[in-house]
């Protein structure tokens, strides 16, 4: 049923990977947990070894992938279960915005800096007022001469702590219409005026820096714009499938992590005088879930291919993005109440699991959002 | 049959809210369920006004009434509610079967929130149905020596007393009738091993036990013997019944957070509440609190009733529990979901909410059992053809 096709150096960076993640990410995970973010020292040593940004040519320091190089990322970063090293927003949701729409000084300040994990990125979309509704965003840049000034305030944005430079999208505030009145700029964050917040006490994802951040008349060069001005709306929209098609990719991987978890402790975990996995119910329902994750599988596979070969696939990858992060959260519901007992321990990984994938049908659009992008253009 | 409340369960009820209301508070709460901490000084409080174990007073039970006070103090704060709730935990056993000593040693300290109590029921991969306990007390004159290991014990290092499942056996090895007997923390030989790091009730320990050699006098067996497995099934269906209000209060908290906030936030202009999709959501999660809170009423009405007399219908506490859970689930789900990013977020609570009802309806007893008790019932014995 597989699709998609890894080549032996796809398969070779995976080995890498999964080795790297058992030596440098898997030992920490408990104590990034507790200390809300991950050391960016991390960060290097994944841009080190090549695992930043993989797609981006040799000229950037980059390995000349593809998106399936960002597929293997996600499914590793997965196995681990936890979401600090966040790398797929900074690899596969940020840098993308500097590849398509960055000048070339811009590119070539930035992204070799972003292959090697001296600067991490962190998109600064979303706003206290403006979540769903990001027309009704309030931060403002104002262009002077040769500068940009920058006013507002940004909330959950992950990376938000460790960031070293952010893609803001800030509103002209004489541009009336709001769709041709935002623009994204690149900030790095040692700018003046530009404060983050501390890390947001969340549900899940506990390693992940998410945080607020603040512009105070925060001044940066005007050449920091991507793309035209008023142009912001557009390449937002237009990155967003890949966006979403990240989510769609992770769901899928936690989901059948889930399942080979629960399967496995159901083999050993006696209940009187039978094992656990004897239960038909169980059984049952570990089929119904493992039927459910399969065909989420085989349609992320597609999505992937087809993302792969430039079409536009909008509306099934909000599809996607709506099933997934879905299934996903009904997967770790009904995986603990297989486990029983020893799912309401931390220890258990599916309480983790549950907690951290509970936001995937939050962010990156809500799947309310994702339900009127699918009526919007299928039902008019 | 009457749907309406007495005078007296509404002013329990306005107590009971007034109390949560005045007391709980939200940075605390925040800080026990992030440091695993038990809120002593409310429970002290709340023991003082006569409201924990407030169903244990008088003549028989009022579950009823303890269904009221849960439904309140959980949906004002779901962690210190439930935590406070699960102080007297088993102290329903001594209630309705302890001797005067006990009642008078035990259960007196417990109502007066002096020490917790708990019960000890399960055994490491034992049945669901504690048919096969093995914790054994060897009879010995006055004496009972007890060996055995229980797990998941709720209140765990905090109770001072337990109320142990298991056999009586005379000093030949004869007997093994099931029986219930009281614990002191402080008995030599009763090792408490913690469980820390909860994903919800993090205000509630938990622990595994081993008894080793623990020796108890005789008179601390609650009930006749032979009665353990009977107490335990009655106590299970009164925890199935307070549970089912815990949970339920969840729901109502978290409904009433996410209405408050949908109403106040604004997305594209209007409202969140004013959209339809979030309209019926709201319908469709009253509808279910609605269903799940006259089951709970029923069976709790049902035990205060018929209980003493051995004529309760046990398959009501476990439909109730079942069903509240499903629901709690259901609205503190839709209401992080209502709640967007903010949902994700400690400081807005419905996570919390959640997390704590994820845990209830997956902690024994639970799901496929629940399910085992209604339909061994409703099925019956199978004949052979």
């Amino acid at each position: 049923m597989e699709i998609l096709k890894f080549s032996k150096s796809h398969l070779d960076f995976q080995e890498r990977l999964k080795t790297f993640m058992d030596r440098e990410v898997v030992p920490n995970i408990e104590t990034w947990e507790k200390e809300k973010k991950v050391p960016k020292s991390v960060w290097k040593k994944m841009g080190e070894n090549k695992f930043l940004c993989p797609s981006l040519p040799a000229e950037y320091g980059g390995i000349g992938g593809d998106f399936l190089h960002s597929v293997i990322v996600i499914k590793e970063l997965a196995r681990t279960n936890h979401n600090g090293l966040a790398a797929f927003i900074h690899s596969d949701i940020v840098v993308p915005y500097i590849e398509s729409y960055g000048s070339v000084d811009l590119k070539q300040k930035y992204l070799p800096l972003c292959v090697s994990g001296d600067m991490i990125t962190a998109v600064a979309m979303t706003e206290p007022d403006a979540g769903s509704d990001l027309a009704a965003m309030t931060t403002t840049a104002v262009e002077k001469g040769d500068h940009v000034v920058i006013n507002g305030a940004k909330t959950f944005i992950s990376n938000g702590v460790n960031c070293d430079l952010a893609v803001l999208a800030a509103k002209d505030p004489k541009e009336k219409n709001p769709h041709k009145a935002v623009s994204l700029y690149l900030v790095e964050s040692k700018t003046p005026r530009f404060k983050k917040g501390e890390p947001l006490e969340k549900m899940g994802w506990k390693s992940q820096d998410t945080a607020e951040l603040f512009f105070n008349d925060c001044m940066i060069p005007k050449q920091n714009r991507l793309g035209k001005k008023g142009a912001g709306f557009k390449m937002l929209m237009a990155k967003l499938q890949q966006e979403r098609l990240v989510c769609v990719v992770s769901a899928v991987f936690f989901c059948e992590n889930m399942l080979e978890w629960t399967i496995g402790y159901l083999k050993e975990k006696k209940r009187g005088k039978k094992l656990a996995i004897h239960s038909q119910a169980a059984r049952f329902a570990l089929v119904e879930m493992a039927t459910q994750a399969k065909m989420a599988r085989v349609f992320m596979e597609k999505l992937v291919s087809e993302h792969m070969k430039k079409k536009d696939v909008i509306i099934e990858t909000s599809m996607g993005k709506y099933y997934t992060t879905d299934l996903v959260k009904r997967t770790s519901l009904r995986c603990l109440e297989l486990i029983g007992d020893y799912g309401s321990l931390e220890e258990c990984p599916i309480a983790r699991t549950f907690r951290d994938t509970r936001v995937m049908s939050i962010f990156a659009g809500t799947n309310e959002i994702m339900k009127e992008i699918i009526a919007r253009f299928t039902l008019s | 049959m009457d749907f309406d409340l007495k005078g007296s369960q509404k002013e329990i009820q306005k107590a009971a809210r007034e109390f949560a209301k005045g007391e709980f508070d939200k940075d605390l709460a925040a800080n026990l369920d992030k440091e695993e901490n038990f809120p002593e000084a409310l429970w002290k409080k709340a023991a003082r006004l006569g409201l924990v174990g407030l169903h244990l007073d008088g003549a028989g039970l009022s579950l009823v009434d303890q269904v009221l006070v849960a439904e309140q103090f959980c949906a004002v704060d779901s962690s210190l509610g439930s935590s406070i709730l699960s102080a007297c935990r088993g102290a329903e056993c001594l209630y309705l079967s302890g001797d005067a000593s006990l009642k008078e040693t035990f259960l007196e300290r417990v109502l007066e929130g002096q020490i917790l109590s708990t019960c000890a029921f399960a055994e490491p991969g034992g049945d669901p149905d504690l048919s096969d306990i093995t914790t054994t007390a060897i009879q010995r004159d006055k004496m009972l020596t007890l060996n055995g290991k229980k797990e998941y014990v709720v209140n765990g290092v905090l109770a001072g007393c337990f109320i142990v499942l298991c056999r009586v056996l005379s000093e030949d090895g004869s007997g093994a009738e099931p029986c219930l007997v009281l614990v002191e923390k402080k008995t030599k030989g009763v090792l408490i091993k913690p469980k820390t790091e909860k994903l919800g009730c993090r205000m509630i320990p938990v622990a595994d036990m081993e008894f080793c050699d623990v020796a108890v006098p005789l008179s601390n067996m609650v009930g006749k013997p032979g009665t353990g497995l009977v107490q335990a099934k009655n106590f299970l269906s009164i925890e199935q019944v307070s549970k089912a209000a815990m949970v339920l209060g969840m729901a109502l908290g978290a409904l009433q957070r996410s209405l408050a906030h949908t109403r106040l936030r604004k997305q594209f202009n209007q409202a969140i509440a004013a959209f339809e999709v979030t309209r019926h959501k709201f319908a469709d999660m009253a509808m279910r609190i609605r269903m799940a809170r006259l089951l709970t009423l029923e069976a709790a009405f049902d035990i205060d009733r018929n209980m003493i007399r051995g004529k309760h219908d046990e398959t009501l506490a476990a439909m109730a529990l079942f069903q509240a859970a499903k629901t709690a689930v259901h609205v503190t789900d839709e209401s992080v979901q209502l709640l967007g990013g903010y949902g994700y977020m400690a400081e807005y609570e419905v996570e919390r909410f959640y997390r704590d009802a994820k845990s209830i309806e997956i902690t024994q007893p639970a799901g496929l059992h629940l399910k085992e008790i209604v339909a061994k019932k409703l099925i019956g014995k199978i004949r052979a053809a």
